[in-house]
């Protein structure tokens, strides 16, 4: 009770007032636009929530979008340095036979056209003869398209090209028509004019790069161009210059091609030419999914004889873990990650209270009335008495400490074997949500419940692990991963009279996969 | 609540109610007015559970950045003057290292008390008083403060202390008496 001592020093200070700084300007400059964001976003956890959402959301899309830059055959959507065709183009989906199975971008044709004539250039005069000696037979009445399509049709000729196939593609026609005219025109040309002729196939066809038609548009004109040609030389369309003879050679002269190509790969490696091999494509992302059993239980400091009745009284059980989480790749060694780990610590407590209690006790006697008249009889009296009496009082709760955390952490591979590898993590979380449920001991032995705003706190925990994962292939891993996590802070409040600290050892299974 | 009005930039009485609206829209001058308001007695508040004045700036600068980032939580259920004096005691308390302070733990000492005259208190100013309050060993202080002033009972206080109710008792009752003692003192020398 407070007294009037208190009444009046109270009265006195509570409306004191001193002089105050002026320091609104201090407060106002520590309160930036950044401050404030933050400040709105951290009060409020359903924000916070929604803000993670919202950056798991981005990253996923960010890695999604990733991962569609390249097609299904390994191009890069990019332009691609020109040194760098040639390694990638076995990868370009042609098949066997020279089929084109796909529509490609005439651009990116145009440009490997060019690496071939280089190539030619280059490496292999003999390759384009029949070409150079094409062009330079054509007399005018091939006209520029022709020259391109005779730059098209060079390429395959080229003994170190992988792409071999791919013009053929273009024009299995327009080669048969060139073959079949090319054969009777061979001559003994200087080797001067054929350099110049050359030359002249390379600038006209890079000249028409820069406007080429679409595909099929440039493959009609091809065709008419080389069946107008046809047409002024003698009779019949491109049609009827592809003779059902030709097709068996179209088939020899693939096989050679083949058998060219590496031929031609392996002297250009002896040459020490720069062909550069293809490069797996480096995945700096990754996210994994986790899930596994954890057993945990609390530390606990404060009031001995509490502490005591609480060990005594509850038991830990088999609880549940799992995560998700979004990996950065710093180097082949270290990783950081991010993302969510819900875990669900359980134990059941048992707890028998024996209380005395005084109670008023009401018993009927049998009293002898000795009446000097009547003499004596018995008769039935009321007797009530104050007694004690013992009540065991007996408690059982399944108690659980449900949590949503925010980990960030560092992972470090310093085994790395095949497929195998062994990375140990810390990592560091912060608490976003939580739910409790069940009851404890008090101070007094009474019971609390586990839901009250004393174990709502915000916590941060720590935890350190180490995971064994075996890859499968480029993308997909598997791993386990054993760990100790613990809090760093109490998870309760000053209103409850002892520190608990929960602690976990978990075992954690997981698929994680390279974006 | 507090007597003194705050008056907007028009010339108008805002109200607490007023103050709070534009504080919700980071209305400058609604803040400026606030602090305005507020500020001269809560920094007698932080002077009580400081040692320097310093110190008491820094808690005043540190509470009311809270008050403005946390003026959403303020429900309406009491006084705003009450939601801001216990953000202000908090911080006061959170600044000072809890590890350091000593409370002699035990119970209630049945200590000969000194006579208590209200007119003594009556006769010495508040800033002599408060003075002689902040003379007071750290421990003392801050149960003497948070009892006798802010209306705390010896239960909450212990939970914040994480110490025993009756520790707290305890060290009101020494408090109290080192106090009365302190203020008979002030009271013989004038």
């Amino acid at each position: 009770m407070r007294d009037e001592f208190e009444k009046i020093l109270g009265d006195a200070l509570r409306d004191a007032e001193a002089q105050a700084p002026d320091l609104f300007d201090a407060i106002a400059a520590r309160r930036t636009p950044l401050h404030k964001f933050r400040n709105k976003l951290w009060l409020n956890r359903y924000r916070l929530m929604g803000a993670a959402a919202l950056i798991v959301a981005a990253l996923t899309w960010f890695l999604m979008s990733e991962g569609d830059h390249t097609d299904q055959n390994g191009l890069v959507d990019s332009p691609v340095p020109q040194e760098n065709v040639q390694g990638v183009a076995p990868e370009k989906g042609f098949d066997a036979s020279g089929a084109f199975d796909e529509q490609r971008d005439f651009t990116e044709t145009t440009e490997e056209v060019d690496t071939h004539i280089d190539d030619q250039t280059d490496a292999d005069p003999v390759g384009s003869a029949e070409a150079r000696e094409f062009v330079s037979s054509s007399d005018g009445q091939i006209d520029t398209q022709q020259d391109q399509v005779i730059a098209e049709v060079d390429a395959p000729d080229s003994p170190t090209n992988d792409d071999i196939s791919s013009d053929q593609v273009f024009d299995e026609e327009i080669d048969q028509t060139i073959s079949e005219e090319s054969a009777p025109i061979v001559s003994d040309d200087n080797e001067a004019q054929e350099a110049e002729d050359q030359e002249d196939a390379t600038e006209v066809d890079e000249a028409e790069i820069e406007e080429a038609p679409s595909e099929s548009e440039t493959f009609n004109s091809n065709n008419k161009d080389v069946e107008s040609a046809q047409g002024a030389e003698g009779e019949g369309s491109s049609k009827d210059i592809v003779s059902d003879e030709n097709a068996p050679e179209m088939e020899d002269q693939e096989v050679d091609a083949s058998e060219e190509i590496v031929e031609a790969t392996d002297d250009s490696d002896n040459n020490g030419s720069d062909i550069e091999l293809p490069t797996p494509p480096i995945r700096h992302f990754s996210m994994q999914l986790e899930a596994g059993p954890m057993i945990g239980n609390r530390i606990l400091n404060g009031d001995r004889s509490i502490i005591d009745q609480r060990n005594a009284a509850e038991t830990a059980q088999w609880s549940t873990v799992a995560g998700l989480k979004f990996n950065y790749e710093l180097n082949t060694n270290l990783e950081v990650f991010a993302g969510f780990t819900y875990t669900e610590r359980k134990e059941r407590m048992q707890h028998k209270q024996v209380e005395t209690i005084t109670e008023q006790v009401t018993k009927t006697v049998d009293v002898v009335v000795i009446d000097p008249v009547e003499g004596e009889r018995i008769e039935q009296v009321q007797v009530t008495s104050l007694e004690d009496r013992d009540v065991v009082t007996e408690t059982q709760s399944d108690n659980s400490y449900e949590r949503v955390v925010l980990p960030v952490g560092l992972r470090y591979n310093f085994f790395i074997k095949r497929s195998w590898n062994i990375s140990p993590s810390v990592e560091t979380a912060v608490q976003l949500w939580n739910r409790n449920s069940g009851l404890v001991l008090g101070a007094n032995g009474e019971t609390i419940a586990l839901s009250s705003p004393a174990f709502s706190r915000t916590s941060v925990q720590a935890r350190i692990g180490t995971a064994v994962g075996y890859r499968f292939n480029g993308r997909n891993s598997l791993f386990i991963e054993p760990g100790y996590s613990t809090f760093i802070n109490p998870v309760n409040s000053a209103k409850y009279p002892l520190k608990q600290r929960d602690f976990a050892i978990d075992f954690r299974i997981g698929w994680k996969v390279n974006f | 609540m507090s007597n003194k009005k705050a008056i907007g930039p028009t010339g108008k009485i805002l109200e607490d109610q007023d103050l709070i609206k534009g504080c919700l829209k980071e209305d400058r001058s609604s803040q400026a007015e606030l602090y305005k308001k507020y500020s001269n007695k809560m920094f007698a508040v932080c002077l009580r559970y400081c040692n320097t004045r310093e110190e008491a700036e820094d808690v005043l600068q540190d509470a009311f950045v809270k008050i403005f980032d946390r003026i959403s939580s303020f429900r309406g259920d009491g006084s705003l003057e009450g939601w801001i004096r216990r953000i202000m005691v908090n911080t006061a308390l959170k600044s000072r290292d809890k590890r350091r302070m000593k409370f002699e733990s035990g119970d209630i000492e049945h200590v000969a008390e000194p006579s208590f005259n209200a007119q003594v208190i009556s006769e010495i100013n508040k800033k002599d008083l408060m003075n002689v309050i902040r003379e007071l060993p750290e421990g003392y202080k801050h149960v003497f403060n948070l009892y006798a002033v802010e209306g705390y009972s010896h239960k909450e206080i212990g939970e914040m202390f994480d110490i025993t109710e009756s520790t707290s008792r305890s060290q009101y009752s020494r408090a109290r008496k080192m106090l009365i003692e302190k203020l008979k003192d002030l009271s013989h020398e004038r």
